[in-house]
């Protein structure tokens, strides 16, 4: 029924108000009417009093026809009656209904107040019979006042509450209501703004009227929020984007390739040398998707892990290997200086990947004739290794970058390997780090660039199994 | 037509340079924006196409400074980015067009065709000179409605004077236009492959439309303009 706070407010607000009003206004009624009455009857019984006694001095007076002057009081009869209820004398005549009701209560006996008479047909009669005696016979001092006067004032009071209570109550529905809504309008604006603001206008903000009441601050914390999600955004756009731009200029080659081989008839060896140029694409292609791929998941957090006990001593060796053909055609020459029985627990594929990557990078920006170097050493409770390369450095203002994704220093050189694509850095980074590891730019300068990958030795109980991170095998993708 | 290619990716210079160069037209390559600026500083290029991602100055830069130097020649932005933000700045850094990879190497070419159509006084992909009829888009060449089989190099030529017709057309100007940097200003291979088309015209038409004009060079006309010999 009430579905917004602000009708629910409205709502509570003048419930309790209307209950306040009515409990009050009862009490003041009740009150009201006992002190009407209380002072008719004092000034009943008072007239009485008054009459008894100048009765009781000048029965004389009284046993006349009338009832002295002063006691002819507007509404108010004054009566003298024997106790069996007969009129000795009246002020001024009641109706019958009246005189006998009258004389029936006297009769009884009693004395003292009673209302008598059609109290329902309002109208009623309060009476005050009060015994006296005259020249030692009993008699009833009899005051007799109609209510009607009496009634009409508590009506009347009535009347006012309850034409009061309504209005008061519409009139504070009204104004709460409108209190209601005006201190809840930055809600609504906040929830209109806040309904507009999408993948696309990440950047907009809620306004702020004031800051330090409790809607400013939601407003802050919605302000708060969105900056995060935008900033989170924004580097998922920007990562994006360099993926994409990254993969395009293999799909330009080979899209261009193709269609330019396929425009009219050629000798094979033509063909053969386009698709030689597309296969070259293609690997470098399926390269980045790769590593994109790893580094989804390692963002996710999911990546089985196939953990081992080998050498590193023999990982390095067998790397180092594998790149002697890319450094040869360099003229770069490569070298590995290692104790041995370097024994090591971790995922050994991905360490692989991890030191070809810095091997590739480093052989990558060594001019002809230039070396690299690696030597690992043992360190505390793990493994140093460093990849030292005779290239030119790299500027001071990339150093802190070249872990970035997609990043590029604006160092030109003939691109000796598919790998890398501005990904093997952050890759090789994201392996050191998964097993407990670092990675980083020891050093840069005019004489070459170390690199220094930090591995701890792994624990005995890790080794064997094959575990995923977080465990559950059903979400890891298998490589 | 001779257009300068800024590329840095050499797969992707060899294709374009291979593919225009079968379209007739004539291709330097720059692999840097400074070698860019060199070459668009040394010769008069018809159009070119510019990566955007080349070793410094960028491709932007290369545009900016290129207008800057009052020179206009028309400039097809070639680049990895696809943004609406990227495509404003590419063109309004001075490029006349912009095309993302991957693209269909026909759309390449078919970029460039408006592009120096709307350099050139020609604006219909059709030339005409007279019974002379030269489809630009599919280098087909007509006289008379008779077909003209002509190679990639002399078609080249041919739609230079064309281009050109009623006005004379030197020497060098060919040089430049139609053939690329590897051109050997010494050799006679421009008389050589003006008497070839001559030929070829003659085979089909007895009208005379490429006319020498002594001492300056070639023009192509439907009638015999006076003053010039053969």
């Amino acid at each position: 029924m009430f579905q917004s706070v602000r009708a629910r407010l409205t709502w509570w607000y003048t419930a309790i108000l209307a209950l306040v009003l009515i409990t009050f206004s009862g009490i003041s009624y009740a009150f009201l009417a006992r002190a009407i009455r209380a002072s008719t009857d004092a000034a009943m019984a008072a007239t009485a009093r008054e009459f008894a006694s100048a009765f009781s001095a000048d029965p004389a007076a009284a046993s006349g026809a009338s009832v002295p002057l002063d006691f002819r009081y507007s509404d108010r009869a004054l009566m003298v009656m024997t106790p069996s209820g007969t009129i000795v004398t009246a002020s001024r005549t009641l109706t019958p209904a009246e005189s006998a009701a009258v004389s029936d209560f006297v009769h009884r006996g009693s004395g003292g107040f009673a209302t008598v008479g059609g109290a329902a047909e309002r109208g009623g009669i309060r009476v005050l019979a009060m015994p006296i005696r005259v020249l030692s016979q009993p008699y009833f001092a009899v005051v007799s006042q109609p209510l009607h006067d009496q009634d009409q004032r508590l009506q009347s009071a009535a009347r006012a509450v309850f034409i009061g209570i309504p209005l008061a109550l519409i009139v504070a529905a009204a104004g709460g209501y409108v209190m209601a809504r005006k201190s809840l309008a930055p809600v609504t604006t906040m929830s209109l703004k806040a309904r507009q603001i999408g993948a696309e206008t990440l950047d907009e903000r809620i306004e702020i009227e004031n800051e330090r009441d409790e809607l400013g601050f939601l407003a802050l914390t919605l302000n708060d929020l969105l900056e995060r999600l935008q900033q989170a955004f924004d580097l998922q756009r920007r990562f994006m984007a360099d993926a994409s731009h990254e993969l395009r200029t293999p799909m330009a080659i080979i899209q261009g390739e193709a269609d330019v081989a396929l425009s009219r008839e050629r000798a094979s060896v033509e063909y053969q040398e386009s698709l030689r140029i597309i296969q070259r694409a293609s690997r470098k292609l399926t390269h980045i998707v790769q590593n994109l791929f790893l580094l989804t998941r390692s963002d996710s957090g999911r990546y089985p892990v196939h953990r081992s006990r080998f050498y590193l001593d023999e990982l390095l060796h067998e790397c180092v290997q594998s790149m002697r053909t890319v450094a040869a055609s360099g003229h770069v020459a490569l070298d590995c200086q290692t104790p041995s029985d370097l024994l090591i627990v971790g995922d050994e594929e991905l360490l692989h990947r991890c030191i070809l990557n810095l091997l590739d990078n480093a052989v990558k920006f060594v001019p002809p004739g230039g070396r690299v170097q690696v030597a690992a050493e043992r360190q505390n409770d793990g493994y140093a290794v460093r990849v030292s390369d005779s290239g030119p450095g790299i500027p001071e203002a990339d150093q802190t970058r070249v872990f970035e994704r997609f990043f590029r220093g604006d160092r030109v050189g003939p691109a000796r390997s598919p790998a890398g694509g501005g990904l093997g850095l952050p890759i090789a980074r994201w392996i050191a780090e998964f097993h407990g590891g670092s990675l980083t730019l020891e050093r840069s300068g005019p004489g070459g660039s170390v690199f220094l990958l930090v591995l701890p030795q792994g624990t005995a109980q890790d080794s064997g199994g094959d575990d995923v991170t977080p465990a559950h095998p059903d979400t890891a993708i298998g490589r | 037509m001779r257009i300068l290619l800024v590329e840095d990716d050499a797969d992707v210079a060899r294709f374009i340079r291979r593919g225009l160069a079968e379209q007739a037209y004539a291709v330097d390559v720059a692999a840097s924006g400074g070698e860019a600026l060199e070459l668009a500083d040394l010769n008069p290029y018809d159009a070119i196409v510019l990566d955007l991602m080349i070793p410094a100055p960028d491709g932007l830069e290369v545009c900016r400074r290129l207008r800057a130097g009052d020179n206009r020649t028309p400039v097809l932005m070639l680049t990895a980015r696809d943004s609406i933000e990227d495509k404003i700045v590419g063109l309004d850094s001075g490029a006349d067009d912009y095309l993302a990879k991957p693209f269909e190497f026909r759309e390449l070419l078919a970029r460039l065709r408006a592009l120096l159509r709307r350099g050139g006084p020609a604006i219909s992909p059709v030339l005409h000179v007279g019974d002379l009829e030269i489809d630009t888009g599919s280098h087909r060449v007509k006289i008379g409605g008779k077909p003209l089989t002509l190679t990639t190099k002399e078609y080249a030529v041919l739609e230079y004077l064309a281009r050109n017709s009623g006005r004379i057309v030197t020497r060098e100007e060919l040089a430049d236009h139609v053939w690329s940097q590897e051109f050997d200003p010494f050799s006679n291979l421009i008389e050589a492959y003006i008497n070839r088309l001559r030929r070829s015209m003659e085979s089909v038409s007895s009208l005379k439309f490429i006319h020498t004009v002594r001492g300056a060079g070639y023009m192509l006309e439907a009638h015999s303009p006076a003053g010039a010999s053969s």
